[in-house]
Formats: structure tokens, sequence, C-alpha cells
């Protein structure tokens, strides 16, 4: 009997015959006695009084507390629910009947066509559930023209009236269309920048209601990876496209087990045939979802694109037998366990994983994000060390850069033995030759950089770690040490052994060989790299500090060193003299990190105005920069208004300055007390993320206003973490700053910020 | 604790003077808060003209106050402000709810201010009993229609506002189910 209803494919509750459905309703109905210990309720008043209140309890179930959790609801955004009392309508009377879910436009593309599905003779929950898989709405046409023109002008009543994509339901009772329910359709950011872009075109919204409706953070959505075009896998089945995105991970096949899994940091894909509210967890685990059945509206496929995680939905050819933990696909079994990849762009899954590559600008979202960049007063530099991170930068449209960590050219395999030279020198003669060959690295990455971002701020931070960063630690050293010592005694024996076969021994064919490496000249070696690294771990404990975050670094080791930051003063000015003499607009900014009174900029100056005036005069040319600082200590925002008389620019350290505006070390911080603080209300935000505004925002507001008492037209801009993130840019442009600088993959993010920063405090 | 004094008359009055009720030509398209995403949408869909079932909505804020409630009792007036409104139903569809000749049947849906997909609960065909069935058959000349929408609805109502699991119903479905394969099969046709 099992065999033959697997025989007759997908299940059709049609296929029920009337006898069928009267004989089911007397053991139903004894279900509930039996469940409840009462008769099922005959009075309808009694029946709508126990539905109200059930679904009042609802909003206390599990469930929906998770949902609220996890999505941050809060009572102030929804506060309990309403229930809705509608008469029925019946799209499940005969073949003149049906009901369908549809978009008013594409929510997976954005394009601007009618989408959805319906089927003919059902009720709603079936579209819903995915229990059958529907038929695309385009297939109505053919099979009740005047309807779908009835549908097609209810799609166009809605998006007049609402000027946003709409998710409708709709039933069609003998005959006649009902619209049962509409909401904003939830769509995935591709289709946020199409629709935005194509409505502002249509004259339905603004430019700027195009803007504000697309919500800064998830246009990281569209950094998501794509399968390489280069790959050459055979599909192993395919369903339909529901949420875009590509994802590799293990098959898990029920949702406690993808928690579980997903926990324990394992990447994994839930499949199942189909998916049910209760799966949720699943989904949050998951790093993609497949089923075997519904459609582009099933349950699977709302909640994926709401999450931004790529599904495939409808693969009819899995049959999921989560009893034995594995899928039959035609000839082949997945089990649990197995690797997968699914593409939820084009419904193809695949087995094992498959490469993936990062998407590109769409010309969309270059329109939409230009309009942003019309409206907003911030501007968006990036975080870039290399000219490779420039060139990327650019292309995510950044306009400027606003920190170029010296240090990072510095930890290069083919330079950091000069640096190590540098730091080890025993006379000025050895250290002035280290120093020079860093200089030429450095004036030629910083040429480079300068040239890629032409007509652009470039934001060069001087040297900032403890110089001990650039030397392996105690612990690694000493063990080398080691482990060289007992090579060099075995080196010896090893020659010692060969010569004594020789007395032993003369025809013996070992004795032919040669003891090569073995040999004095290879002891001579290790010898030599001993002492390199005895001199090495001499430097490392002469260097050693108790807490080097608040130690010998930045400009105070600008300072007691002069020669490595009158180095790179000159490599930057060296090169910006190069590239103006090839007529090249650069716009070079030196800024020194970890500054806490004027007089330390002032020495630094006093550098700076050396080398730029032989330079100058060497080159008969004036050169174009500005120098500034960080400011990032707390004293530094105390001291904002001297530190005027000498910088051109102030850049927030926030990283540095939230670490000393709380006394957090944030390591120690994140790792030991910030979740039990912040889970106890004992802090609302980690303030490494979100920055705080009550308290360090208080210090930036007024360095900004002392700084800019003693210069009006102090640049001021932020190149922490947090100049990535849409609450602290809001903050950011309240403050007045000129600019934020973030990484690069965070500035389309920063820049749909920025607009709404102005726009939302308009 | 006395529950005498938690129902002061002056609160009681209070309570029944309230509005939890509003039907969809009434209920305030903008106020998401108190009628709910869905609720609020189906005000302002039926107030723009779309082919709207009738319907109302009961508040947000009656189940805040339900919910506050340690006996879990519905408040006074609730219910008497829903029946008014079944009035309304009844006079817009010429139907009766609970009537065997024309039996009017209703969905109850849930709907918060933010849409939270699928985490809450739907009730279809409520109003149906063993009388109304037979009122349901006959408007529709569709016994199958009738009985199909019958046990479809003890089933959910059984599962969301009893809490019967659903397993209990699929075991006598899956039976009936299998004998219904095995007619098709026969050619005694579906």
């Amino acid at each position: 009997m099992k065999k033959l209803k697997k025989k007759a494919g997908v299940l059709v509750d049609v296929g029920l015959g009337t006898k069928d459905l009267i004989e089911i309703s007397d053991p139903f109905l004894k279900v509930v006695n039996e469940h409840t210990g009462k008769p099922f309720p005959e009075d309808v008043y009694e029946q709508l009084e126990i539905a109200i209140k059930a679904v009042f309890n609802s909003w206390m179930g599990k469930r929906a507390i998770d949902y609220r959790r996890e999505f941050k609801i809060t009572p102030a955004m929804a506060n309990g629910t309403a229930v809705n009392v509608v008469t029925m309508v019946f799209g499940n009377m005969g073949n003149d009947c049906a009901t369908g879910v549809g978009f008013t436009r594409d929510p997976g593309t954005g394009e601007n066509v009618m989408f959805g599905e319906y089927l003919t003779n059902a009720q709603g929950e079936d579209v819903v559930a995915g229990i059958r898989t529907p038929k695309p709405v385009a297939q109505l046409a053919d099979e009740m023209p005047e309807l779908y023109n009835q549908l097609e002008e209810l799609r166009n009543k809605l998006e007049t009236h609402y000027k946003e994509v709409q998710d409708f339901e709709y039933t069609i009772e003998k005959g006649i269309l009902y619209c049962l329910q509409t909401r904003n359709g939830k769509m995935n950011t591709v289709a946020m920048v199409r629709t935005s872009v194509e409505m502002v075109a249509e004259k339905l919204i603004t430019k700027e209601q195009a803007l504000l409706r697309i919500k800064p953070d998830i246009l990281e959505q569209l950094l998501h990876p794509r399968l390489d075009a280069s790959h050459k896998a055979e599909p192993l089945a395919q369903g339909l496209p529901a949420s875009p995105g590509a994802a590799s991970g293990h098959v898990v096949f029920d949702a406690d087990r993808a928690e579980l899994l997903g926990r324990a940091g394992e990447k994994v894909i839930l499949v199942r045939e189909e998916t049910k509210p209760e799966d949720i967890h699943g989904f949050f685990a998951a790093q993609g979802i497949l089923t075997s059945r519904g459609g582009k509206t099933s349950h699977a496929a709302v909640v994926a694109r709401g999450m931004g995680k790529p599904c495939v939905a409808g693969a009819e050819g899995i049959k999921v037998d989560v009893k034995l933990r594995q899928a039959e696909i035609g000839d082949k079994i997945l089990h649990e366990g197995d690797y997968i990849t699914i593409d939820g762009g084009t419904g193809f899954v695949y087995k094992g994983v498959i490469p993936t590559v990062e998407p590109t600008f769409s010309d969309e979202l270059k329109k939409l994000l230009s309009w942003a960049d019309e409206v907003a007063k911030l501007k968006v530099y990036a975080n870039a060390d290399t000219p490779g991170a420039a060139d990327k930068a650019l292309t995510f449209g950044a306009m400027g850069i606003g920190l170029c960590r010296t240090e990072r050219m510095f930890n290069d395999v083919d330079r950091l033995p000069i640096v190590v030279e540098m730091i080890l020198a025993a006379s000025d003669e050895e250290r002035e030759s280290a120093l020079n060959r860093l200089k030429e690295i450095q004036r030629k990455d910083f040429k480079e950089i300068f040239t890629a971002m032409k007509g652009k701020p470039v934001t060069v931070r001087l040297l900032d770690p403890p110089i001990h960063e650039f030397l392996p630690t105690e612990d690694v050293l000493r063990d080398e040490v080691e482990h060289l010592q007992k090579l060099k005694g075995t080196v010896s024996g090893v020659t010692d052994l060969f010569s004594s076969l020789r007395l032993l021994n003369a025809d013996l064919k070992m004795a032919e060989r040669s003891a090569e490496p073995f040999t004095l000249a290879g002891v001579e070696l290790i010898e030599k790299a001993i002492e390199k690294k005895g001199q090495m771990l001499k430097k490392v404990r002469e260097l050693h500090e108790v807490n080097p975050m608040l130690g010998h670094r930045g400009v105070r080791l600008g300072l007691t060193f002069p020669e490595i930051y009158t180095m790179q003063i000159q490599a930057i000015l060296e090169a910006t003299a190069e590239c103006q003499l090839a007529k090249i607009d650069v716009r070079p900014e030196i800024m020194v990190p970890q500054v806490c009174t004027a007089e330390e900029l002032e020495q630094v100056k006093v550098f700076v105005d050396e080398i730029k005036a032989k330079l100058e005069a060497a080159n008969k040319i004036k050169l174009q920069f500005k120098f500034g600082t960080m400011i990032e200590v707390v004293r530094a925002c105390l001291q904002a208004e001297e530190l005027a008389n000498v910088a051109e620019f102030f850049s927030f350290g926030t990283n540095d300055l939230t670490q000393a505006t709380f006394s957090f070390s944030r390591e120690d911080a994140e790792n030991k007390f910030l979740p039990f603080y912040i889970s106890k209300a004992l802090l609302q935000d980690n303030p490494f993320e979100v920055l705080d505004r009550k308290a360090m925002g208080k210090l930036m507001r007024m360095a900004v206003e002392d700084g800019r008492k003693n210069k009006k037209d102090l640049k001021v801009g932020i190149c922490g973490e947090h100049g990535g993130h849409p609450e602290s840019i809001m903050f950011c442009h309240e403050i007045g700053l000129n600019y934020v600088s973030c990484s690069g993959p965070r500035v389309p993010v920063a820049r749909l910020a920025a607009a709404h920063a102005r726009l939302l405090t308009k | 604790m006395n529950t005498e004094i938690l129902e002061k008359p002056t609160k009681k009055q209070d309570m029944k003077s309230q509005k939890y009720v509003y039907s969809f030509h009434d209920g305030d398209g903008k106020n998401k808060h108190l009628l709910g995403g869905k609720g609020a949408n189906l005000c302002e869909m039926t107030q723009i003209g779309l082919n709207v079932p009738p319907g109302f909505v009961v508040t947000t804020e009656t189940c805040l106050t339900y919910l506050a409630e340690p006996e879990r009792k519905l408040p006074a007036g609730v219910m008497e402000q829903v029946k008014l409104n079944m009035k309304e139903l009844e006079k817009a569809t010429g139907k009766t709810f609970g009537n065997a000749e024309s039996p009017l049947l209703v969905s109850v849906r849930s709907g918060s201010a933010m849409s939270m997909p699928g985490m809450m609960d739907t009730i279809l065909n409520l109003g149906l009993n063993s009388k109304t069935l037979k009122g349901l058959i006959k408007q529709t000349a569709n016994e199958r229609f009738g009985y199909d929408a019958y046990r479809r609805f003890i089933q959910l109502f059984g599962k969301v506002a009893l809490g019967v699991p659903d397993e209990k119903f699929d075991k006598h479905f899956e039976e009936v189910k299998e004998e219904g394969w095995c007619i098709g099969r026969c050619g005694s046709g579906y």
C-alpha cells in the first residue's frame, strides 16, 4: 500500500473521495473529545471566543517569543496581537475557484512583473504551507484570462496606493476575486535596490523615499558569494531558486540537529521535505535551506529571503527520509553529514563544496549610492593599507583613504627581515642602512597608493604599534634557540660519525657519500642562526612591556626613536614630490597616533617641516599635504583646542578611545564579561560595536567643538571600526564630522547610512 | 488573591465602554499598533475600495488586557462588541452565523504591528458544526467540499485552539488517504 502511494507521486488532497472525507470527520471529532475530555464545541460563539483567546495566547507562545527575540522586536515596535475575524471565501469550491499569493514585483530580482503562485480548487494555507506545489501566476492568464486581468488591476491599485512593493493574498470564489491581505513585500537586497531605482523612474516614489526604504546594513548582503562560474560540477538536483546566494555545508535533516551543529561552528544546510514555523531555530543555524516540496512562497522561501540566506525550494527529485537520515536523489543517496552546495539564484543543488566568488556592483546599486552621495553631508573614506586595497576601496566608492596603516606594510615576508635588522642594529650605520631600504619600499608603496587615489585624500598614519610586535615572542625565540643548539650537536656528531666510518672500513659504500650538509660549514651556519636568534631574544627581553597597549608605542616611540618617523615622513613626502612633479593630483595627510599633548605634535611637526623644506628646495616645488592627529586618548579630547593649533585635521580612533573611556581591554572585555554585562542590562550594547553616545560621544562632541574654536575649518573624521556602523554614522553626522572611514566592503553601507543620517535629522 | 477587589465597579464600567472591536469600515488604516499590520491593512484596503471579504478587528490592547488577567478571561464587553460586528457581517453577506440553512463562516487570524510570517496561528472555517455543515453543503451543492471544510476546521481548531497534536489526526488521515489511493487506482475515479 505504501509503495503504491509512493508510486502515485506527489500527494494531492483533491484525490480524496467524498466518502473518505465523510468517514474522517467522526474519528477527528473523537480525537478532540479524547484529548480534551470534552466534546468538540457545537456552539459557534463558543468556538469564536475560544479562537480569539487562542490567538491572544499565541502571542506568548514559544515560537512567537523566539521570533521576536531573534529579530529584536521590542514592545515599542509590536505589543500584543490583534485578531482579525473575516468572512470566509473559498478557493476550494470547484475548478472556477483558486487561491494564490503574489508580489507586485519579483522579490528575487526586483523586476517589474507580477510574481506569484496559485492553486486551483484549493485553500490559501495549501499555497503557503507548500503541501502542494503551486503553478506560476502567468499560467492563470490562460486558465482564467478575465480574472488574470482583474489581478493585474489589483496589483496596480495596490502599488499606486501603498507606493511600495506589496505581498498580497487573494482567493477566487466562483469567479469573484477577493483580496485577503496585503503587506509590504519582503525582498532580498538585490530586489530592494532595483525596485527603489525603478520606482523613482516610474515617479511612484521620490529619491529620498527610495533611499530611506533600504536599511543600510542590508547592502552587505549584496556581498553574498556566488558560485564560481568556472566550476564544472553537474547538478545533483534542481528546485526553485527561492532565495539567492550560494552556500555549502553538511546535510542535516532536522532543525534541532542543525542548531546543535551550527552552534558547534559547523556549516550546515538544512534539508527538509518542507519547513514549518517550528523549524525556525534550524534556519538561524544553517548556511542555507533546501526543501523538496513547496514553491517560491512556501514557508522555507519566505523565511530564508527574510534572513538573506540562500534557499532552494521544491526540489522534487529529492526524497527525504528523516528516519533513515538520508535523501534519495535518483540512484544516489545523500547521507546526513555529506557536503552539498546549493545555489539559491539558480535552484541547482550540487554534491560537495563548490568554490564561490564575490559579487560585483550592479548599475542600480551604483545609481542608488550616487543619490546617497548627493544627499549625504558626511564623506565616506575607506581604511586601506596597500595599493591593491586602495583600488578595491575605489570600486566600493570610497572618497578617500581615512586610514593607511604603515605597519601593515612592514609585515610582508620580504620586508620583515629588514625591520628586524633595524630593530637589532648594533650601530647607527647598520640602523641607517636598514631604514634606507625600508624608506625605499615605503616610498614606492605610497606613490602607488597616492596615484591610485589621485584627487582624493590619503591619510597615512605613522607607525603605531610597539616595536616588539615585529619580533617573535620570547617563548618562541627561546624554543628556537634550544632547537638550534641541539641541531648543532647533531651536526657535529654526524661529521664525527662519517670520519669514524671511513677509518673503520674504507670500502664501505657509505663512506663514499659526502656528509653534506653535515659539514663544518653547516655548523657555522647554525652558529650564526643561534647568534641572531640570541640577539633577538635579548632585544625582546629588553623591549618587554607589562602593558604594551599603554606602553612604548605611537608618537611616544616616534619621539624616542626619531629615525623611524623621520624615515616614514621622508618616504611620504618624497612620494608626494614625485607625484607632484609628474602632475598627479595627490592629497596626502600625515597622521600621528596616540598623541596626548600639543607638544608631542609640535615635535613631530618639526621633523615634518625640516624634511619639507629640504625637499621643496631640492625639487623647486611647494608640497601639498596636511598634518594632523589621531584623537584616541582621553587627554587628546580634553586638549583639542591646543591640538588644533598644530593639527590641520583630527581623526577619532574609536577603538582605542573606547578602551580608554571604559578602561576595558577589548579582548578581555569581549571574552570575559561583556556578554554577561549585556545579558544583565548593565550595558545596553558592546561599546566596541556600537559607539557609546552617552560618555564617549560626549568626549567626541567636546573635542570637535573645542578644536573648531581654534580652527573653524578643522577637518574631523573617524577611522575606528565604528565608522562603518549606521547608528554610529548617525552620531558622527550629528556632531558635525566631515568624514567616516571604514573597511572597504562597509563603504556602500556607510554611504547609504550617511544619506540616512542627513535625511532623518533634517 | 481576592478577585472581587480587581473588579471594581468603576473599572468594570470603563472596560465596558471601551472600544475593543473595529469594523474594516471604521478602523484607522495607519494604526498598526492598535489593529496590527494585517488588521490595519484590511481596514485600509476596504476603505480604498478593494474587494475585501467583510470583517472586523479585535485590538492589540484587548490582547494585552487579556494576557495581564491571571484567569485569562476576555475583558467584559469584548464578546458583546464581537456579536454586534458579527451581525454586520451577516447583513453584508446575507448569511447567518450558526444557521443550519445558510451558515456564515469566518476565519480567525492573528496580526501584530510587525510582520511575523507564520509565527502565530490561524483558524479557518469557524462556525461549522454538525448542523451548519448541512447548510454549507446545501449552499454549495458540493458535499465533498463541505466535508473537506469540516475536517479541516476540526483539525485546525483542535490543534490551534485546543492543543490537540497534529499526529493524532494524521494517523486517521493516512488510513483514509491510503484507501483513497486504492479506490483511485481501482478505477472508481477520484
